[in-house]
């Protein structure tokens, strides 16, 4: 089992990932909420662990330059202040005060670089195999070179598989003169190159009611909560041997205090779920193509 | 030349040579290709890469060819490895995409994925010094465009 609440709270290695500053805001989150929902309930030790790991969050604001950021600290201190007693809820208060501080005067003297230089589009589309789908969507707005990058069809292609499995069925969509379009599917390889997978995902991602993109898992092998690379547990080495879970912010609180491990869906515990079609969603495969080759 | 290690030497494009031991060099699938192909004479001329970048390439494949390293410090190592300013990364990603080394292309790939996560578009134009070559009406139309991945 996942051991005593100090061990599976450690293993979200929560430390760490404020280092990186895509993790910072969303552990910034998690510790969040378990100030707010849980801190009352937990033991002494730890309750000091996170306020301390909270303050170390704050001193770490100045080198994060998103507003994301920003206001994952934000919301931190406000769950501070809702959860910490008198004295606590002073120091957190003032660290962040010092922390946004530093933070703006930093943000002036950032440095001008000189010179712009610019990847070639078939090592962009290799690096937009790395993102997930709302950062993907996020790099198509940043210009014209990256807007056509993200466009690939062979990223949509793998994003479309990621999310709902290799099927040998090809979404054709039909256009009929009059403007209605239907979506049929052929079976087979053949004419998957005319598909606009783009497209395709788009309708499909419509379809489903239950959207999870988080980046966090319940990894069975790590026996852990992990952070996903592409969907996949980032510890694994060869990834696609752990089976991944994706988890809510909320179960990620009450597995840490609960030990309540996360289920694939709520109304369903059998182990048909898991490998099912819902499991499919996140069996990522790394990439269908390797464009840089 | 008939010793047991064979060496190459390989000069960047400008003009220093660099000379390594044929087994870490072959870590690049073009300079493997080159070898196999006997096409190599005395120095291998790399066009597409600078000294700066080739030091930093031949750091890499050095501590990646350790004997008995293990997994641990090469991960402390690759992490340390990327902790580059964005000029950096470039080169070195344009240099593992010329020399073919998909695993270092892959590892810096995934830093520049990193930095681009959970970024802003103008966070990111900020990160990666671009400019933004859009029109506001289509920015706007960009904008509407992508909707559907935030709902």
């Amino acid at each position: 089992m996942g051991g005593s609440m100090m061990e599976r709270y450690q293993k979200l290695g929560l430390k760490e990932s404020l280092n990186q500053p895509y993790r910072y805001p969303i552990a910034c989150d998690e510790l969040s909420l378990i100030l707010r929902n849980a801190y009352s309930k937990i033991p002494k030790k730890l309750q000091s662990l996170i306020f301390r790991e909270s303050l170390t969050a704050f001193g770490l604001l100045p080198e994060m330059q998103t507003q994301a950021a920003i206001s994952a600290a934000h919301g931190l201190l406000q769950s501070m202040e809702a959860a910490l007693p008198k004295q606590k809820k002073a120091l957190a208060a003032s660290e962040f005060k010092q922390a946004m501080v530093t933070h703006r005067r930093r943000r002036k003297v950032q440095p001008v670089l000189e010179g712009r230089s610019q990847l070639p589009q078939d090592v962009l589309v290799h690096i937009f195999g790395f993102l997930d789908l709302k950062s993907l969507v996020t790099a198509s707005s940043v210009c014209r070179s990256w807007s056509v990058a993200a466009s690939d069809n062979h990223l949509w292609q793998s994003i479309h598989i990621s999310f709902f499995g290799k099927s040998n069925e090809i979404p054709n969509i039909i256009r009929f003169t009059n403007g209605v379009e239907r979506i049929s599917f052929t079976l087979g390889n053949t004419g998957a190159d005319n598909v606009d997978w783009k497209d395709a995902f788009k309708r499909a991602y419509r379809g489903i009611s239950k959207k999870v993109t988080s980046q966090r898992g319940f990894c069975k092998q790590c026996n852990s909560i992990v952070w996903l690379n592409n969907s996949k547990c980032s510890n694994g080495e060869i990834s696609d041997e752990h089976q991944i879970m994706p988890v809510s912010l909320e179960q990620i609180v009450d597995y840490v205090i609960e030990e309540s491990i996360p289920s694939s869906d709520s109304d369903s515990d059998s182990d048909d779920s898991v490998d099912g079609s819902l499991f499919k969603l996140w069996a990522y495969p790394k990439r269908v193509s390797e464009p840089h080759a | 030349m008939s010793s047991s290690t064979k060496f190459l030497t390989l000069k960047t494009n400008d003009k220093e040579e660099f000379v390594l031991d044929e087994a870490i060099a072959i870590r690049s699938q073009t300079i493997k290709n080159m070898v196999e192909d006997d096409c190599v004479s005395n120095v291998i001329p790399l066009p597409n890469v600078d000294s700066k970048t080739m030091i930093k390439v031949i750091e890499y494949w050095k501590k990646h060819s350790e004997e008995g390293i293990s997994k641990d410090k090469l991960m402390d190592f690759d992490k340390a490895f990327v902790k580059v300013d964005q000029s950096i990364l470039y080169a070195l990603i344009l240099a593992a995409n010329f020399l073919n080394d998909a695993e270092m292309l892959d590892m810096i790939c995934q830093e520049v994925a990193n930095r681009i996560k959970g970024k802003t578009p103008e966070e990111i134009r900020k990160e990666f010094n671009i400019e933004n070559d859009f029109t506001p009406e289509e920015e706007e139309e960009i904008r509407n465009e992508n909707v559907w991945a935030f709902e």
